[in-house]
């Protein structure tokens, strides 16, 4: 009954919303400007769009572009130090999750006492974050909606920072940023976008009625929507819905927690490199079909969003029905579906394996069906 | 293609007893010296008293300012505001009805800074900083603590809005608690109150989103299956927090998905009769969804989902009918006057009302289907 629910106070969405950016920062009361971005953001033009507005509405602008995937705490501490020579006072995130979550950081340190490392784990930032706004360009991570930074330490080890200040002030939405992301990125982003809603609803931590609702909705959205952007990328309703619904999917996931498919995502990462939304499409699959034994009344709830129009004779046949339904997503995404195609070795199954049921402990219990380590290399195994 | 802002309160907070935390949480936002803005009877039921003690126990110091009328009076907001200023408050609380909270915004807001409150009537006029706000419902509801709206009463008896992102509070606190121990009749008043708000958003014809579908469709289905069940166990304390969060999330959706011709029809029966707003609302309510019906049939289609779950139905046309009759049937069966002249008005007075409601342009927009002069008049005299 008892629960704690954030959320971004503004949330904007329109196509050309980029040409708002100015008039945003401005409300906020910044004049000096950071943009966060990788150099994808900057070859496909939009980090020079986004200097021109802001120019034009009068902020001085600063561009950061060399954020990588999976960022490294080097160049998050990089980025600061630029910002804070600039004297920067509004931070701008445009990009994928890894941009995001570094422009929140960046934006938390700016003015902070604290070093990066002083803020790892729940709750450990102090006083305020510069004016911040976060425009995702893949749907995604909902990076713009949550308080999460995850990068990777000095020791190559994947670090979180969880605290409320990471919320943007504004996030900003514009599905035209997204019309030209490629088939795989769409699919992968997109699979990941709906474990974020799946694992939200399933949780069996922090599962609450605020993010069932924005869940739900979510997963009607990206259900619908991501056969129609993967057949045809330039298709503006579906890229909007995608964007929606991977927004509210954050909300929902970090309200709620997620759980095993992540746990067993994140080594892949680590690892191997595999981006994070495809490894999570990965293992998705074989974790819901794992989970069913225990989540059957909240499959066979989701069947009804996933499949809205389709009548099932019961609740098995619903639940059964809604992990049919995301096997036949998966295997439709035009992603690459063995692990042993993508450079894991089989040596390596066992000691991820170890590694999600000890390391990962905390997103193990907001499963909805408890894993041990051979659960956890049996579902590897299978997908090898 | 859709496009939408949607603004709401950053952090929500559901827990039976948090009014026993409110220490901590001004302490949270840097407040040692609080305002707390209430009203008569709830100081007379002893509501306060526990609450009070515990931000005492906690070292910090209180001061009670209730004297929160109905409507609340442009003159007794300004007192509060003088009762703010001379205990040099740090933070404000409204702990209420929608009077109490929206009291509190406006005390909030007028003691950050030097603007008076006739210059702040109308939109987006505000220009802030207020001071830190915590918001305590104790109804379920107006959803007054998720939005950006207060409302008071001139002296020339004129119902004046401030409209204001400013007015959205730094914690919304839902303490189930606090709302146990309302009489039946104000249960059932505020709970449909609080259906109409989520119907209306889901309906409304110019900024529906889908952030708000969402949490409107979430809302009513709570609110839906918890109605009933206050009324008949008023301790039920689960059924007591599900109302207050279906409340909540309905407020959150008719925020940014404006309410329409039912709230536009009994702000006339609120000014001229001194009806109570959630009773208003419910007179009208049977009457505007079947005049709608033609325009909204898929919409209401859809909302039968909520309100009767895993009920089947052939058609859209079908589903649009079990809505309906669902809504009809729960209105009949509460405990407040159906008809207009159990309230005091008379044939001669609908004219008069007509004319006022037409005057409610602002919300008569939003509404799915047009309504003209006779229209409006009609839809009074079925219900006279």
């Amino acid at each position: 009954m008892n629960h704690e629910f954030r959320s971004v106070p503004r949330i904007v969405c329109e196509a050309g919303a980029l040409q708002e950016v100015g008039y945003v920062f401005r409300g906020l009361g910044a004049q000096r400007v950071m943009l966060v971005c990788d150099p994808g953001i900057v070859s496909l033009g939009f980090a020079g769009r986004a200097q021109e507005v802001l120019e034009a509405a009068g902020c001085a602008v600063s561009v950061f572009d060399q954020v990588a995937p999976d960022p490294s705490s080097a160049v998050v501490e990089l980025a600061v130090k630029q910002a804070q020579e600039f004297k920067v006072d509004g931070v701008l995130g445009l990009g994928g999750g890894s941009s995001l979550d570094a422009a929140k950081l960046v934006a938390l340190l700016i003015n902070s006492e604290q070093s990066l490392e002083q803020l790892y784990g729940t709750d450990k930032a102090q006083g305020k974050r510069t004016p911040l706004v976060l425009m995702p360009t893949t749907s995604g991570t909902g990076s713009e909606v949550t308080w999460v930074s995850v990068i990777t330490d000095a020791q190559q080890r994947k670090q979180a920072v969880y605290s409320p200040q990471l919320l943007p002030d504004v996030a900003l939405l514009d599905p035209l940023l997204t019309l030209g992301l490629p088939a795989k990125v769409t699919a992968a982003t997109g699979l990941d976008a709906m474990v974020h809603a799946i694992e939200a609803y399933t949780s069996r931590t922090r599962k609450n009625p605020i993010s069932d609702g924005l869940a739900t909705a979510a997963l009607a959205l990206l259900g619908a929507n991501l056969p129609k952007v993967l057949a045809n990328g330039q298709d503006l309703p579906a890229r909007s819905a995608m964007l929606q619904g991977s927004l509210m999917a954050g909300m929902a996931f970090v309200n709620a927690s997620v759980a095993a498919i992540h746990a067993l995502a994140y080594p892949l990462g680590a690892r191997f490199h595999i981006p994070h939304g495809h490894a999570n499409a990965l293992v998705m699959a074989p974790v819901i079909r794992f989970n069913l034994a225990n989540a059957q009344r909240q499959y066979a709830e989701l069947a009804a969003y996933l499949l809205p129009g389709e009548h099932f004779v019961d609740e098995a046949s619903a639940a059964e029905a809604f992990v049919q339904a995301i096997e036949g997503l998966v295997k439709n995404s035009g992603l690459e579906q063995r692990l042993s195609n993508l450079n894991v070795d089989e040596d390596s199954l066992q000691v991820m394996a170890s590694e999600v049921v000890v390391g990962i402990r905390r997103l193990i219990d907001s499963n909805p069906r408890d894993m041990n380590e051979q659960d956890v290399e049996a579902i590897y195994r299978s997908v090898f | 293609m859709s496009k939408f802002t949607f603004e709401t309160t950053p952090r929500v907070i559901c827990e039976i007893d948090g009014a026993l935390r409110l220490g901590a949480l001004c302490r949270e936002l840097k407040a040692e010296r609080v305002l707390l803005i209430s009203d008569p009877g709830l100081l007379r039921a002893g509501l306060l008293d526990a609450p009070l003690q515990a931000m005492r126990d906690s070292g910090l110091q209180v001061t009670l300012y209730s004297d929160v009328q109905a409507d609340p009076p442009a003159a007794s907001v300004q007192d509060a505001v003088d009762v703010a200023r001379q205990c040099r408050a740090q933070a404000v609380i409204g702990l209420g009805g929608g009077s109490s909270l929206d009291t509190a915004k406006l005390v909030a807001l007028l003691c950050g800074q030097e603007q008076q409150l006739e210059d702040i009537y109308g939109i987006g006029l505000a220009k802030g900083p207020r001071l830190p706000l915590i918001q305590v419902p104790t109804t379920a509801g107006t959803g007054s603590e998720v939005t950006a709206v207060a409302i008071v009463t001139t002296p020339s008896h004129e119902k004046k809005g401030v409209v204001s992102p400013l007015l959205y509070p730094d914690i919304a606190l839902l303490d189930a608690r606090l709302t146990v121990g309302l009489p039946a009749a104000v249960s059932a008043m505020t709970g449909v109150d609080a259906m109409v708000h989520a119907i209306e958003a889901y309906t409304s014809a110019h900024k529906k989103n889908v952030l708000s579908d969402g949490l409107a469709v979430q809302a009513l289905t709570l609110l839906a299956a918890n109605m009933d069940r206050v009324l008949a166990e008023p301790a039920d304390l689960q059924a007591r927090s599900d109302m207050l969060l279906g409340s909540m999330l309905a407020g959150m959706a008719f925020a940014n998905a404006p309410v329409a011709a039912v709230h536009a029809l009994a702000y006339p029966l609120g000014g001229q009769f001194h009806v109570p707003h959630g009773l208003s609302n419910a007179l009208v309510l049977v009457p505007v969804l079947n005049f709608n019906r033609s325009a909204a049939e898929p919409l209401y289609a859809q909302l039968a989902g909520a309100v009767l779950p895993g009920q089947r139905f052939a058609s859209a046309s079908d589903a649009c009918d079990g809505f309906i009759e669902f809504m009809t049937r729960l209105v009949a069966r509460m405990p407040f006057a159906q008809r207009l002249h159990e309230v005091g008005v008379t044939s001669e007075d609908l004219d008069r009302l007509t004319d006022d409601a037409l005057k409610v342009e602002r919300l008569l927009i939003n509404n799915p289907r047009p309504l003209n002069r006779d229209d409006i008049y009609g839809i009074y005299a079925s219900v006279l």
